[in-house]
């Protein structure tokens, strides 16, 4: 990299506000290290400190508030809640290595038992489709799914022991090594502090200890009274590190499980999806087979006997996508494409309009009273307009979009018109007397007035608008996602309020940071294009 | 014979009702093809008003700007117009900038002829070097040399100079005189120059003509300038011909030989805001009573000034 390219860059970093890495790509050109110790100390360092303040506060704070789902989570708690979120991915990988496992198993089981019916198939036969070494991967991967579902049962077997001897019992029946070895560390590590906390439990539910008997003072009542909370505040936090430790666990056990899932020998799994691909590809042939049998038995009445059989080799044939429940990641992405759908939207009404408005003052005048009143309105507001319009007018059998999507994209485009109409206008209005008497002496057309002159003078400020926009849609979006149950991260926060469960405020906080780190980077995305697109 | 370019009892104001201001009154200017004019007068005397008009990008209230007999009307590429602050277009580089002026005039070449006249204009002005450089990468002498460069690449037959070389440096500015003297005098258009130099003037001039001072600015006689080019910036100094000139002009633009030295102008008072604090008012713990009261008033009143 040249001396040039390289301060270029560094300006670059920051003015896309990434400025605290500055000095480190400095320091490796050694330029005045001492200034540049000072900008990490006060670039890097503070804001990491000021972080850890912030946490420290939150910890402090968070035990000293008791909600109906137990203390106010603190920052281990939600990290492990953003761990927990991980295994839930990697067990729906699990699921749907299960599910595909099965279908291929069913499918070749099917192939054999009707080869009969095959034969007499008019069109090829791909010999993937059943094969020695195709069916030595399918019972590989049927072990290993095996293996891995033994291995998620583990924690739940051992954990509802009443003592660490039934708890040996039950290892006894454990098929697979290493499900064993899981569950010896289970009862090593977990099961004393779980026996301990179950009674615990036991003892203060049933206790009279606390009850207020009659004939007690005033003063006894009181002190029985804060004995309770104390014990039931113990009683919580032992619970909460016992959740640490079993969300450790769950960890450890569902990364073995999904290892054990994907370590299928690669020619085993190149077997398999040829296989998969040749049946697919078949598919139709014996489809269109099928129909023609059909047709053949209604003109000349004659029963073809394999029709049975055929119609089952067909099912095996079928496929049958996996349908999960939408993972996390799913759900943010979801989000995403919502929020890039309706900001689309949003631009191609907004700049257009901006434009015309700018060029026009009377026009502008015209639209001013439509986009002064409108601009302020929540998204709340829009949200019940959008979903029974939107409800009347979009009515399809094959609706390209699901009604929910076009809702909150629809809600988000019409909030996040605003800033960019408004800054496309002002940018085109402001566009610089000089570079219009330029259009003006070589008496350029109107087209290439705008888009030679008008609309570069203007991007600068249409860019500005945009990353506005795009800034109040992420917020507008989780509100929306919110009320119109569409999927995505504010369902996801309101599946976790309405489900109530310990988690709950955790994995709302999780959702919380990923709201906000998704919004920075947004942002971030959006300032690196308005630079490049500026000229100063 | 028709003239080239005419003005004819010119004037022009700006602003409405008594805030009306006359910036040029009865102009008349004659200029012929080939010729060279420059016009000199103090900053704000209506130097860029009057250029504009025969740039067409103004018209004038009364009167008659007229090009080869015909009333201008409106901007054309014919007439090429050099801003004060260059007004190049900071998103595209030199070459584009020029492009887009030839590009338009020269529509019905080829390509290939287009961009060979773009390399031979931004060669004229020795930029070859930074011909893929931004505006904002370049110097200001540089950017005015693009300006000059996309104004001489159209071909005009006139271009119109509005203080080219007001926003640069004394060195700078040399330079570029020396340039703008040898393009002259290869091309032979007819070239009107707005400056605030007199030395500039008459350096590069065949005609100079001084502008009075605003508001109500007038053209005052015309000087010819026939001293012998190419002319030499240090030897003109001990020029008797250059010394005449420059004296005749100074003091016509210092008002010396017009007699007028009295203007009236319209001054706005804007009167001071705050009254002050009535510190007769009988103590009291409500401030309110005591605070100034805020009274915004303006005034407007003729003066009489010395210029």
């Amino acid at each position: 990299m040249n001396d040039e390219t390289f301060y270029r860059f560094i300006s670059f970093l920051k003015k896309i506000r990434f400025g605290w890495l500055a000095p480190f790509f400095l320091l490796l050109k050694n330029e005045d290290p001492k200034t540049q110790f000072k900008a990490i100390f006060s670039g890097v360092v503070t804001p990491i400190l000021s972080v850890f303040l912030f946490m420290w506060v939150w910890e402090i704070t968070s035990k000293q508030i008791v909600t109906k789902f137990g203390t106010v989570p603190g920052p281990k708690q939600v990290w492990s809640a953003w761990k927990g979120l991980g295994n839930e991915m990697r067990l729906e990988k699990i699921k749907e290595q299960e599910h595909v496992h099965r279908t291929r198993s069913k499918r070749l089981s099917s192939i054999e038992r009707y080869s009969q019916v095959l034969e007499d198939y008019p069109g090829d036969i791909n010999q993937k489709i059943n094969t020695p070494e195709l069916k030595a991967a399918i019972e590989q991967s049927g072990q290993l799914v095996e293996q891995a579902n033994e291995l998620l049962e583990v924690y739940n077997s051992i954990s509802t022991a009443e003592s660490v001897q039934e708890a040996q019992l039950r290892v006894e029946n454990l098929q697979f090594d290493s499900s064993k070895e899981l569950a010896h560390s289970v009862i090593s590590t977990l099961l004393p502090l779980e026996i301990a906390y179950r009674q615990h439990e036991a003892e203060i539910n049933s206790s009279d200890k606390w009850n207020p008997v009659e004939g007690d003072s005033e003063k006894v009542l009181k002190s029985k009274q804060s004995a309770l909370t104390r014990e039931t505040k113990m009683l919580a936090m032992e619970k909460g590190s016992l959740l640490i430790e079993r969300q450790k666990l769950t960890t450890r056990s569902t990364k073995q499980a999904h290892d054990i899932i994907t370590s299928l020998p690669k020619g085993m799994r190149q077997e398999l999806s040829q296989s998969d691909k040749a049946a697919m590809a078949m598919a139709p042939g014996l489809n269109s087979w099928y129909q023609e049998v059909l047709r053949k038995e209604l003109e000349t009445g004659e029963k073809y006997k394999g029709k049975t059989r055929l119609k089952m080799l067909l099912k095996a044939f079928e496929e049958k996508p996996y349908s999960g429940k939408d993972t996390y990641i799913g759900q943010i992405v979801t989000s995403l494409k919502t929020v890039f759908f309706g900001f689309c939207i949003a631009s191609l009404i907004a700049i257009p309009v901006g434009l015309v408005c700018g060029l026009n003052p009377g026009i502008n005048n015209a639209f001013n009273p439509i986009i002064q009143i409108f601009k302020p309105v929540s998204p709340l507001a829009w949200l019940p307009i959008v979903m029974i319009v939107v409800g009347a007018l979009y009515v399809s059998d094959d609706p390209m979009f699901e009604l929910s999507f076009l809702n909150s994209a629809i809600t988000v485009a019409l909030c996040s018109l605003w800033p960019t109409l408004v800054n496309t206008s002002l940018g085109v209005a402001s566009t610089d007397k000089d570079y219009l008497n330029v259009a003006k002496v070589l008496k350029l057309g109107w087209y290439k007035k705008i888009t030679k002159i008008i609309l570069p003078a203007a991007m600068p400020l249409v860019f500005t608008g945009l990353r506005l926009s795009l800034g109040v849609g992420w917020m507008v979006l989780i509100a929306a996602e919110m009320l119109a149950q569409n999927p995505g991260l504010g369902k996801f926060v309101w599946d976790m309020f309405q489900n109530g469960s310990s988690e709950t405020l955790s994995m709302i906080m999780v959702a919380v940071f990923t709201i906000g780190i998704i919004g920075f980077l947004l942002d971030t995305i959006m300032l690196s294009l308005q630079e490049l697109v500026s000229f100063e | 014979m028709k003239k080239f370019i005419q003005l004819k009892g010119v004037s022009k104001g700006y602003g409405l009702g008594q805030q009306r201001t006359h910036v040029l009154k009865d102009i008349n200017l004659d200029i012929e093809e080939g010729e060279f004019v420059a016009i000199v007068g103090y900053s704000g005397a209506g130097k860029t008003t009057l250029i504009s008009m025969i740039a067409g990008l103004l018209q004038p209230d009364s009167g008659e700007v007229n090009f080869k007999g015909n009333p201008i009307k409106e901007p054309d590429p014919s007439r090429a117009l050099v801003f004060q602050n260059y007004s190049l277009l900071p998103w595209m580089n030199v070459q584009e900038n020029i492009a887009l002026a030839v590009d338009l005039v020269f529509s019905d070449w080829s390509s290939s002829k287009r961009k060979e006249h773009i390399e031979k204009y931004i060669s004229m002005v020795n930029l070859s070097a930074a011909s893929e450089k931004k505006p904002s990468e370049l110097s200001g002498g540089m950017r005015q040399r693009v300006a000059l460069a996309r104004a001489l690449a159209m071909d005009p037959s006139v271009l119109l100079l509005d203080e080219p070389l007001g926003a640069l440096d004394a060195l700078t500015r040399g330079n570029l005189q020396e340039e703008i003297a040898k393009i002259w005098s290869e091309n032979k258009k007819t070239v009107v120059m707005i400056t605030n130099d007199v030395d500039e003037g008459i350096l590069l001039a065949d005609r100079i003509i001084p502008l009075t001072r605003g508001p109500g600015a007038t053209l005052g006689p015309s000087i010819k300038v026939d001293i012998d080019r190419p002319r030499d910036r240090k030897a003109l100094n001990n020029n008797g011909e250059f010394k005449a000139i420059r004296k005749r002009i100074i003091d016509f633009l210092m008002n010396k030989d017009t007699g007028q030295d009295k203007a009236t102008i319209n001054r706005k008072f804007i009167l001071p805001n705050i009254m002050p604090e009535d510190l007769s008012a009988p103590g009291t713990f409500r401030f309110r009573s005591r605070r100034p009261v805020r009274k915004e008033e303006f005034k407007q009143e003729p003066l009489e000034v010395e210029i």
